[in-house]
């Protein structure tokens, strides 16, 4: 309702902003609007000023706005493209294609693998550093740096536990199945490139890099097959390492705290070639390894180290070996003189 | 032809026009920006946050439904992505909001040319030391309020409480408001503040 006119002769700037009207014509004018305030103007043209400066003080009561540059804007498309393009076409695909590999898998081992589309869920560790993931049934994964697990974000009662690893993981696997025939729940899968890992429940180490895949047991039973191949699949026991290279699976008796001691911020060695553990160096921290004599990589060291610092891991391997190791934060490498 | 409406874009969207992926984009990332650096003055972060809730958006498109008010939808979203990265949860963590357990920085500017000099900053001043002492919850209610001019129903949605919560928060946030600045002419303020927020 509004009032009549004559009511604001006397207005002040501070009675206009306190009126509900004036306010309402300001923030959401209207052509009836508009016109009753041009009348009182008119009428009473000491309110034009007030009405200006209350209208001004009105409109320009502003939070502060925080910008996005039309540069910035570009570059968060670019990105957002970039993924989207990734996401729509090849790894889509890719997201299939290991849900047939997994079928194909499933043949081999006698599992069927139901697909569901459940949104993957993909966690990727930095160089330098380890991640502990919860999965969805309550196991463990430990992630070594460098590395990525992907699975789904629920998992259904009745179907398989699947995980897909590059890197290196070491798993705690909860062991679901108490007696009888086995069930799908109580399967878990791990893929890698190459390899498929079944197991019930139990830790082991799957390292997964250079193109070569290595499993190594801690406790309990796994078997491994080759993604799209068919045969018998290999069966590891507590302290067997499989690998995996060009091709084909063997099995061999290893240390196994060697290759899940990563996980505890420690490195285990017995005669490990230097190459090895320079492979190791670039494929956690990051760094491009030069030596300035190839002879360095056929040394070997046996020991152990601590991982928790990259600079105290370089200060102990160059002590034990005699060696200068100094990284350039510049260009990644990480250079090795020979003393 | 005329300019197709929002929900004819995101239609185009859901069904992978890359075009109509853009518009959207482009209508709301200087928006969520905005928005988000109220939260983090990690600039990093917030872009983050958009580039994973349009890549998101994407990846869902043939599962999402049809949002009454896509800024909302957007807003609520983005906010989610926000407070997960911030509290760095894992993927598969609920995030569960504890009170106020955030921060919401804003800052009020009165233009220039209305208030001159000395009594401008004085007023600048005190409205924002006002708007210091309500709590995040509070800003950022009157924020979506007065800023983004969403209703109390929407304002709901995008902080995720009750219509009834949305509406308490808003009177604690202006009663205060009000109480603190009444003593001098920035009662003009807080009750324009009110007015507008209400009305």
């Amino acid at each position: 309702m509004k009032k009549q006119i004559s009511a604001y002769e006397t207005y002040t700037l501070a009675e206009l902003i306190n009126d509900q009207d004036f306010l309402l014509w300001v923030l959401h004018p209207d052509e009836k609007s508009d016109l009753h305030w041009q009348n009182i103007e008119n009428d009473y043209p000491q309110l034009k000023d007030p009405i200006h400066q209350a209208k001004a003080i009105v409109l320009t009561m502003r939070f502060e706005k925080d910008d996005l540059e039309k540069k910035e804007q570009d570059e968060i498309w670019n990105t957002i493209q970039a993924k989207t393009t990734l996401l729509t076409t090849p790894v889509r695909k890719l997201w299939y294609r290991y849900a047939a590999a997994a079928v194909l898998a499933g043949a081999l081992l006698g599992i069927g693998i139901l697909y569901q589309n459940n949104q993957p869920i993909a966690i990727k560790t930095p160089y330098g550093q380890l991640k502990t993931i919860t999965l969805p049934d309550g196991s463990l994964v430990t992630l070594n740096a460098n590395s990525k697990i992907k699975y789904d974000k629920d998992w259904n009662k009745n179907e398989i536990r699947e995980v897909w690893i590059e890197g290196e993981a070491f798993l705690k696997v909860k062991h679901l199945h108490t007696s009888g025939k086995i069930a799908d729940r109580e399967r878990f899968v791990v893929h890698t490139g190459d390899v498929n890992v079944e197991v019930l429940g139990t830790s082991f180490n799957v390292n997964d890099r250079r193109g070569r895949t290595e499993v190594a047991l801690l406790e309990g039973k796994i078997s491994l097959g080759l993604n799209g191949a068919t045969g018998k699949p290999l069966i590891l026991s507590p302290g067997d390492i499989a690998e995996f290279d060009h091709g084909k699976l063997i099995k061999k008796p290893i240390n196994v705290a060697e290759y899940a001691s990563w996980k505890d911020g420690r490195l285990y060695f017995k005669a490990v070639p230097l190459a090895k553990i320079f492979n190791y160096v670039e494929d956690i921290y990051g760094y491009k390894v030069v030596v300035d004599d190839p002879e360095i990589l056929k040394k070997t060291i046996s020991g152990s180290l601590s991982t928790q610092n990259e600079q105290v891991l370089f200060k102990a391997l160059g002590m034990t070996l005699n060696l200068n190791i100094t990284p350039n934060q510049d260009t990644k490498e990480l250079m090795i003189t020979t003393k | 032809m005329p300019e197709p409406t929002e929900p004819q874009h995101w239609q185009s969207f859901k069904a992978g026009n890359a075009d109509a992926f853009e518009y959207l984009y482009r209508s709301y990332a200087a928006g969520l920006y905005n928005y988000g650096s109220k939260f983090s003055k990690d600039k990093d972060l917030i872009k983050e946050c958009i580039q994973d809730l349009f890549v998101g958006i994407w990846t869902r498109r043939s599962t999402l439904g049809n949002p009454d008010h896509l800024k909302n939808y957007l807003y609520k979203s983005f906010r989610h992505l926000l407070f997960k990265k911030a509290f760095q949860l894992q993927n598969f963590e609920v995030y569960e909001e504890e009170t106020d357990n955030y921060s919401f920085q804003v800052s009020l500017n009165v233009e220039e040319a209305i208030i001159d000099g000395e009594h401008r900053s004085k007023v600048t001043e005190q409205l924002n030391l006002a708007m210091s002492k309500l709590t995040a919850r509070q800003r950022e209610a009157v924020f979506l309020r007065f800023y983004e001019q969403l209703s109390y129903e929407e304002i709901a949605e995008v902080m995720d409480i009750s219509v009834k919560a949305s509406y308490k928060i808003m009177a604690r946030a202006l009663g205060f408001l009000k109480e603190n600045l009444s003593k001098d002419d920035l009662m003009l303020l807080s009750l324009l503040l009110h007015l507008k927020l209400l009305n």
